[in-house]
């Protein structure tokens, strides 16, 4: 095989490793959409999360789990 | 309309080739290299430059009508970024390096990635008379047309060099460096059409 040759196939693979590294780079740097329970959190007031952990601490449940029941009683889940 | 030169790796002659480009298609030199060496080149010219503040400055900049040439950093920057998502042609510099080519293919994929719909044209920059950098350039040109269209190679020059030194265009080199860089320039043309023509704003 020419040198000719053999560049042209190894600038190829080049291009395709820096390709995947980008694509592994991105997918790395895409932040993991937010979840049902935290999407409602996101648009709440602070004093209403506050009331709703004190509520989670005196059932003994977790936060989410006041979420989730709150969000079972709306009727949204 | 707005021509982004970019490419992810430094040292690929991205200020050489945007700085010509601008002059000679007579368009206005956007700086954002925090380097300042387009900059620089056009004061040489006694041409000015834009060098937007910041980020906000700049979208408001390439949003808004004209015709222009930014010469962006190396690298993944919000402001390299969003010149690239913004350019109705990004134009990428590459050497004929094993770094060079895996640099590429980081930057095709951003490129395809913030801008799907965007025209990519590939300029082989500062090659060399060797068997490798042939085999490089018949790769490139035959592997043109998905990803990208092929611009033209630039072969590395001391005409180059001395032009850029002295505040000319790689036109006004004369001898090999004009004849590659015409080859350039015509693809550039053609790609962008008449879209290059200034607007007129009767707002």
């Amino acid at each position: 095989m020419s040198k000719a040759n053999t560049a042209s196939s190894s600038a190829i693979s080049a291009i395709n490793l820096g390709a995947q590294e980008q694509e592994a780079r991105m997918i790395r740097a895409t932040p993991k959409p937010h979840t049902e329970t935290e999407r409602f959190h996101l648009h709440l007031p602070k004093d209403a999360i506050r009331a709703m952990k004190l509520r989670a601490a005196e059932r003994g449940v977790t936060a989410a789990q006041v979420v989730l029941d709150a969000l079972k009683h709306a009727g949204v889940l | 309309m707005n021509i982004t030169v970019w490419a992810d790796k430094g040292g690929v002659g991205k200020t050489t080739l945007a700085t010509s480009l601008a002059a000679e298609l007579g368009a206005t030199l956007v700086d954002i290299d925090p380097q300042g060496d387009a900059a620089r080149w056009a004061t040489l010219r006694g041409m000015t430059a834009e060098i937007p503040g910041d980020r906000k400055s700049l979208k408001a900049l390439l949003a808004s009508p004209g015709f222009r040439v930014v010469d962006c950093p190396p690298g993944q920057s919000s402001e390299a970024i969003t010149t690239v998502e913004m350019a109705d042609l990004l134009i990428i510099p590459t050497r004929t390096g094993e770094a060079d080519m895996v640099a590429l293919g980081r930057s095709l994929k951003v490129a395809r990635r913030v801008h799907p719909e965007g025209k990519v044209g590939l300029v082989l920059n500062l090659a060399r008379d060797t068997g490798r950098a042939k085999g490089i350039e018949a790769a490139l040109r035959a592997q043109a047309g998905a990803h990208y269209l092929w611009l033209g190679r630039l072969c590395a020059r001391v005409g180059a060099e001395e032009a850029y030194a002295s505040g000319k265009t790689l036109l006004q080199a004369g001898g090999a460096v004009a004849y590659e860089f015409r080859q350039v320039l015509e693809a550039t043309r053609a790609l962008i059409g008449d879209q290059a023509a200034q607007p007129i704003s009767v707002n």
